[in-house]
């Protein structure tokens, strides 16, 4: 008796560590590092930066005009894409010249390609190299970073796969 | 487009003139040769911007610049023996929309208060000492737009071309007089006419200079039997920052532009009841050393215009100098 109640206790414990898990995983663009052409003087950095601190999650943004730059990360619960950070530069009558980025969710494969979901409505195509591509799994919890770029959709060139 | 422009001839004369359907037709060309030359050359604002123009006001997407200005400008160089002395005190206001990041839309309404004086013999033929004739109020309002068909950025700075095109309203009064009469009709707040603009800017921007260029054709009508002659206008604006000097370091310092600016006006003769007045327009050359103190919301600016050059036809009035502080700020 004793025996069955000590199994039934591991299970509800280990049961609720990967419901925990599960609920608790990554699913983001967690990092940007904006390259930005265009700054002339101050009030572009102003510019800017009105345009993208109301970005939903946008966190510790850093423009750097001397540079060019645009640092900033994104809290785990929200989704920004970076067709929305275009937009936003675009606004500030300046334009990006490349963005780099930190995304973490989940390995979706359909054919050849790869995807990262992000959010149950939200996914990123990946452009994977074949020795990268080896490290993903199908359902895998993944981190990338690489590349954004604008194909038609936005897709990752992935530069490095981790597990988070 | 000029922030502000003060035309001190106050002589009238009558003289033959050339046929008014002709002249109409062809500075209507004129006018559209230049329209449709400005079209295909296309500008870009730069964030800083010229001082004596606002053709080059940036204003990104969904923001309003609101800039206003006091300008004290005063003309007394007098070929004739009237020793007149015009002196205006001008505040013009522009609000500048930008409705695309590529297309903005610029309006200015100037409040002005103009004093004229000269000897008395000039206006009543007796010999009286001097008369002062003054007027104050809000003049023609301008409404602009300026379209940006070619922008190229670049890692610290960016190289644009705009077009723009205009309308001076008739706003301001265009009939006043005092007790010695009606004033002149260049000495009245409004013109009573509608008068389109034309031009096109390129700017060159770096994060240590920036460099404008700006021309503009003013096409001006006839109101109150009164033409003013056309405008034909050229500036160039050169800013270098001079704090912080050197290269950036990283965060965002407010900065210290020094200013350069140079303008080539030619003004037409004016017309009263049809016939060119002989004494009215020439060329004009101007430069204008200035300072710009840019903050991340504000910049503010003063400079001092001051003619090089005035070849004026006859008697015009020629100007001494224009000094003007301005606050641009964004929301």
């Amino acid at each position: 008796m004793r025996n069955w109640t000590a199994r039934l206790t591991l299970a509800l414990v280990a049961s609720a560590l990967v419901v925990l898990a599960t609920s608790s995983a990554a699913a983001s663009i967690v990092e940007y590092d904006v390259g930005i052409d265009g700054f002339g003087c101050p009030m572009c950095v102003d510019s800017l930066e009105k345009r993208l601190e109301p970005l939903e999650g946008l966190e510790d943004l850093e423009v750097d005009m001397g540079a060019g730059t645009a640092t900033f990360e994104v809290d785990e619960s929200a989704v920004l894409m970076p067709g929305e950070v275009a937009e936003a530069v675009d606004e500030a009558n300046l334009s990006v010249r490349e963005i780099n980025v930190v995304a973490e969710g989940t390995a979706r494969q359909d054919g050849d390609e790869w995807q990262l979901e992000l959010s149950e409505d939200e996914t990123i195509g990946l452009n994977v190299e074949d020795e990268l591509g080896e490290q993903l799994e199908e359902g895998d919890q993944v981190e990338v970073s690489g590349e954004a770029l604008e194909e038609g959709g936005w897709t990752i060139e992935v530069r490095e796969v981790s597990t988070p | 487009m000029k922030s502000e422009v003060f035309r001190p001839s106050c002589n009238h004369h009558a003289i033959g003139s050339d046929g008014p359907s002709a002249r109409l037709a062809s500075r209507a060309i004129l006018f559209v040769a230049v329209v449709l030359t400005v079209g295909l050359a296309g500008v870009e604002p730069a964030e800083a911007g010229p001082i004596t123009f606002d053709a080059a006001l940036p204003v990104p997407q969904g923001d309003v610049v609101l800039r206003n200005q006091v300008v004290l400008n005063r003309a007394s160089s007098d070929p004739t023996g009237a020793d007149r002395t015009m002196t205006g005190l001008m505040v013009p206001t522009t609000v500048a929309y930008g409705l695309h990041s590529r297309v903005t839309f610029m309006g200015m309404l100037p409040f002005a208060y103009k004093r004229l004086e000269m000897d008395a013999d000039a206006v009543d033929g007796a010999d009286n000492g001097r008369v002062t004739r003054t007027t104050s109020g809000f003049g023609d309002m301008r409404a602009m737009v300026r379209a940006t068909p070619l922008r190229i950025d670049r890692t610290g700075g960016k190289v644009g071309a705009s077009a723009f095109g205009g309308m001076k309203l008739p706003t301001g009064a265009d009939s006043e007089h005092d007790e010695y009469g009606r004033f002149p009709q260049p000495f009245q707040l409004g013109t009573g006419s509608w008068d389109p603009v034309a031009g096109a800017v390129f700017t060159w921007t770096e994060l240590r200079w920036q460099f404008d260029v700006s021309g503009a054709y003013h096409l001006r009508t006839e109101a109150n039997d009164f033409e003013a002659g056309d405008e034909i206008e050229g500036n160039a604006s050169f800013q270098y920052r001079i704090v912080p000097w050197g290269q950036l370091e990283s965060g965002t310092p407010n900065w210290l532009k020094a200013v350069l600016e140079t303008n080539l006006t030619h003004a037409g003769r004016d017309r009263v009841g049809g016939e060119p007045n002989p004494d009215s327009g020439g060329l004009t050359w101007e430069i204008s050393p200035g300072l710009q103190w840019i903050t991340t919301g504000n910049i503010v600016e003063a400079s001092v215009q001051i003619p090089v050059v005035q070849r004026l036809n006859g008697d015009a009035l020629g100007g001494d100098f224009r000094a003007r502080v301005s606050l641009r700020s964004r929301f």
